[in-house]
């Protein structure tokens, strides 16, 4: 249904609903508070009942019934507690076996068609995942590739071409969506067949999966200016109105900078009575669609450098705003991402260069970046929304990953070629989060608020950055 | 004039009191925030299964609320008795 919420991992093999976990806690609680009573009830120190009072001994047998009872409600609560539990670990655990038979499947089937029609490279199942992370080609006739012409960008990815947005459904149903999670997974089987490398190859130079495609598209379309990066600067800054910090998913989402043309990155920074300032940074989203780098360090060949290394223009951008911001190495920093953004938040705490504190991505595909454990992550991904899927399957078991289906058994409006993965739709999973009782959800939002608990905000700075381009860059190396 | 043993039952039996009346708010504060409520995220006969379970766990903690509340009134009505007898 389009407001529940799937949550799954935490360290954890369960995937359940908010609302089972909700129940599992309250039924925890319930057994550990008859347990306590049970306890209390048999420490009362009783008056010994007197022949001649007989209420006092009828309240001594009450005691004891009510006893018995405190053990029978914490056998029940312990009982629905554990088959809540276990329902949630058995669905948990046949979602991944399943993924990984599909995973199985794809990567063989992706390898052979490689071997046998490299050209078919792009056609191939391995390829949709190509496809949907080249994006902004309009090749092989995929939904995705076709949906994501260049139109205009309105709070998520563009609108798209009308038949595109007429023919959303195809890449707004849960089984494209899961298809192409396993396609992103197989693509590097395909591209590595396709290029002759052997995967063991691949393997012990630190590639797999997406990276591999990302990486053998990146030298096929560098010589010919696609997918080639370049240096970044900033373009401008400059300060916004210091309000509150932020509390509650909606709100960090909210302060993800989105405008067309504007800011890229917001870092908040906040000061304490002890301890170094700390700092909350938020990344937009791609912005621009072309697979040939141009002005915006947001665009296609970061998310192809995302999916290799991180080390992309929009990651740079992100990386250089903070140093001017003054965050140091030891400086205790939060990150908030949108789509591409999510994924650039997910590889700089993955870097291991910053003091990351929390980690909250709304559509970024961040299922193949090793997100090291430590800190609260929360990772939001749309069921139909296929732009995370694009990471391949999501392998961070130690974050809460919450999934949402928007347009579950509802019509779905043509107003966005890929309207799941558009801001609005999130923006709604975030109050749905907000909303939420469980302890994933709810007790990790408590950390990530803590963050900054008695912290003062000092300044809030709106960061663009753009590409240097490569005439401007052989100019300033010819006048050296 | 009230005996000895009677002032030892009387102290005795209004700790009783005190203690049945925390026991009984916290049990009363559990059945209202800590059952949860019939679920949706079922189908079927798990549903109704559940339902059932959930129905049969607000019936046993209310019998638990019941019986402590019923030692308490019964202690309180033992004390009423000891204090009207030395009257």
């Amino acid at each position: 249904m389009p407001d529940d919420l799937e949550i799954s991992g935490s360290g954890s093999v369960a995937v359940a609903s908010d609302e089972l976990y909700a129940s599992a806690q309250l039924l925890h609680q319930l057994a550990k508070e008859a347990s306590a009573l049970h306890h209390q009830l048999g420490a009362i120190d009783r008056a010994l009942p007197a022949s001649w009072i007989p209420e006092a001994g009828r309240a001594e047998l009450d005691i004891d019934q009510a006893i018995i009872v405190m053990f029978e409600i914490q056998g029940i609560a312990s009982g629905m507690d554990w088959a809540l539990g276990t329902v949630a670990d058995g669905y948990g655990f046949v979602e991944r076996f399943v993924g990984f038979l599909v995973g199985q499947v794809t990567g063989d089937l992706g390898g052979l068609l490689g071997r046998v029609a490299p050209a078919m490279l792009t056609s191939t199942i391995g390829g949709a995942a190509t496809l949907g992370a080249l994006a902004g080609f309009q090749v092989g006739g995929s939904g995705l590739g076709r949906a994501i012409a260049s139109s205009p960008r309105r709070s998520g990815i563009p609108e798209g071409s009308a038949f595109a947005r007429e023919h959303n459904e195809i890449v707004t149903n849960p089984a494209m969506v899961s298809l192409i999670r396993a396609a992103a997974d197989g693509a590097g089987s395909a591209a590595l067949a396709a290029t002759h490398i052997p995967e063991p190859v691949a393997a012990a130079v630190g590639l797999s999966g997406l990276s591999i495609v990302a990486g053998v598209a990146g030298r096929v379309g560098a010589p010919v200016g696609v997918l080639s990066e370049t240096p970044v600067r900033l373009h401008s800054s400059h300060e916004l109105p210091v309000t509150n910090a932020p509390s509650g998913y909606a709100e960090r989402l909210a302060r993800v900078p989105v405008a067309e043309s504007g800011p890229q990155v917001v870092i908040e920074r906040y000061t304490l009575p002890d301890g170094p300032d700390r700092f909350e940074v938020y990344i937009t989203g791609t912005v621009d669609f072309s697979p040939v780098a141009r002005d915006d360090p947001w665009d296609m060949t970061s998310n192809f450098s995302n999916a290799i290394d991180g080390r992309g223009g929009a990651y740079a951008s992100v990386a250089e705003a903070m140093r001017q911001a003054g965050v140091e190495p030891y400086s205790p920093v939060q990150f908030t991402g949108y789509s591409q953004g999510g994924a650039v938040a997910a590889r700089l705490a993955a870097s291991g260069d910053y003091d990351t504190q929390g980690l909250l991505s709304f559509g970024g595909p961040t299922g193949q970046v090793p997100i090291p454990g430590g800190f609260p992550t929360v990772l939001v991904e749309h069921a139909d929304d296929p732009v995370p899927a694009l990471g391949g399957s999501q392998d961070n078991a130690d974050a809460v990953i919450v999934r949402r289906d928007v347009f579950g058994g509802t019509e779905i409006p043509e107003t966005y070629a890929v309207p799941a993965h558009h801001l609005e739709y999130y923006a709604r999973t975030a109050q749905l989060m907000d909303e939420a009782r469980s302890e994933q959800v709810a007790g990790t939002l408590e950390q990530l608020d803590g963050f900054t608990a008695g912290a003062t905000l000092e300044s809030s700075t709106a960061y663009r950055f753009e590409r240097v381009g490569s005439d401007e860059l052989s100019a300033t190396s010819g006048g050296r | 004039m009230t005996r000895p043993q009677d002032a030892a039952m009387l102290a005795a039996l209004e700790r009783q009191h005190r203690d049945l009346s925390i026991v009984l708010a916290r049990l009363e504060r559990a059945r209202r925030d800590l059952v949860p409520s019939p679920a949706t995220f079922w189908r079927g006969t798990a549903r109704h299964a559940y339902d059932a379970a959930l129905d049969g766990l607000a019936r046993t903690v209310d019998a638990g609320v019941a019986a402590v509340r019923a030692s308490r009134d019964h202690t309180q009505a033992a004390i009423a008795r000891i204090v009207s007898h030395a009257g």
